[in-house]
């Protein structure tokens, strides 16, 4: 990582999650929307992680320098698309998870539903869970890479 | 709910797989049970579309490998797999190899409805997609090597001038490929054409790719 006049304001990160405010026939083309604009975005940002979906709700979590984060992070809440935010993790970060921000996940699984319901119901305790959840999807997925 | 939905239930736990192919027939669903995932690989090819409900109880590693050939074989078949205390790891592997989702084992049946009500939702999609793909390479074969290297460069995106120039033939050459293609393939259009080429697993190319 080259050191960019951002850097000053040291790393820091963001984990919520919301719920999807377009009925499901739309949410699809939504996604595919929000990762062609994020991918282009996050990258002059410099801003790093991942995004998932399961169909109701979304999950991200978002690193990078502290100031390019807290301007996502204004833009996601002024998003319509997104209802409920919540919060589980925000502040400064020691170093960083993923080496680029991608989609995980976007699909119906109940397994991975499950573990972001978990996340609801025990709050701060399942943060690290969840973002084991998401960094598995992007490793597999760069090792399946031909 | 279910009508003559077939469900193929793989577990090598021989009283687990009768109690829950009993289960699944409560919930009015056809089943057909294997002993082991070779079994169902080695009849898949025969079998009317389904949803697989694959116990995986061994390495996963072999769980993934069966995931794979069966879904090579059979892409129309949503498969869930179904393993004892899932790691997130291994969910991750099965979802990435193509599987619809990952449940436990035990799991309550109220859980495996809902996956289930979701697989056999996107069936008949899946199955006629499967038979687009078959279509696609029955019409494929009629094709010349000649028309298939014309056609691949009209996807690609290749004018009639760049693709007589790359292939060192004549215009009017171009043309009656161009013409013969659409007639075998039975199309009239640059948008049919690049779905069948999708479909048959033609890539395009381009005289810059090359």
């Amino acid at each position: 990582m080259t050191q960019s006049p951002l850097y000053r304001f040291g790393l820091a990160g963001w984990l919520y999650a919301s719920r999807c405010a377009l009925p499901s026939a739309w949410a699809q083309r939504a996604v595919d929307d929000i990762v062609a604009k994020s991918i282009p975005r996050n990258a002059s940002l410099e801003v790093t992680g991942a995004l998932l979906f399961t169909g109701s709700r979304f999950v991200q979590f978002l690193e990078g320098p502290a100031e390019s984060v807290v301007a996502i992070r204004q833009n996601i809440l002024a998003d319509r698309r997104h209802h409920d935010i919540v919060t589980f993790l925000s502040g400064g970060r020691v170093e960083r998870i993923f080496s680029n921000w991608s989609l995980a996940y976007a699909g119906p699984s109940l397994f991975v539903a499950d573990k972001i319901e978990n996340l609801f119901h025990n709050g701060v305790h399942n943060t690290s869970e969840v973002i084991d959840l998401l960094e598995q999807f992007v490793i597999i997925a760069e090792a399946n890479k031909p | 709910m279910f009508k003559k939905r077939v469900a193929y239930i793989v577990d090598s736990d021989a009283s687990y797989r009768r109690r829950f192919a009993l289960a699944l027939r409560h919930q009015g669903l056809e089943t057909r049970a294997f002993s082991s995932d070779a079994d169902l690989v080695e009849a898949a090819s025969y079998l009317p579309a389904g949803c697989v409900l694959l116990a995986i109880r061994g390495p996963e590693r072999s769980g993934l490998d069966t995931i794979r050939r069966l879904l090579a074989q059979r892409s129309d078949m949503p498969v869930i797999m179904m393993r004892v205390d899932p790691t997130i790891r291994e969910a991750v592997q099965a979802l990435r190899a193509g599987a619809v989702d990952c449940l436990p084992i035990p799991c309550p049946m109220a859980k495996v409805r809902l996956a289930l009500d979701y697989a056999y939702e996107i069936l008949p999609a899946k199955v006629a997609h499967q038979q687009f793909i078959g279509e696609a390479a029955a019409l494929r074969a009629h094709l010349t090597s000649r028309e298939e290297e014309v056609l691949k460069r009209i996807v690609g995106g290749m004018t009639n001038r760049q693709i007589a120039l790359d292939l060192a033939i004549g215009v009017r050459t171009v043309e009656m490929h161009r013409g013969n293609i659409m007639q075998k393939l039975r199309m009239d259009n640059l948008v049919a054409l690049i779905r069948f080429a999708t479909l048959a697993g033609i890539a395009g190319s381009n005289e810059d790719a090359a």
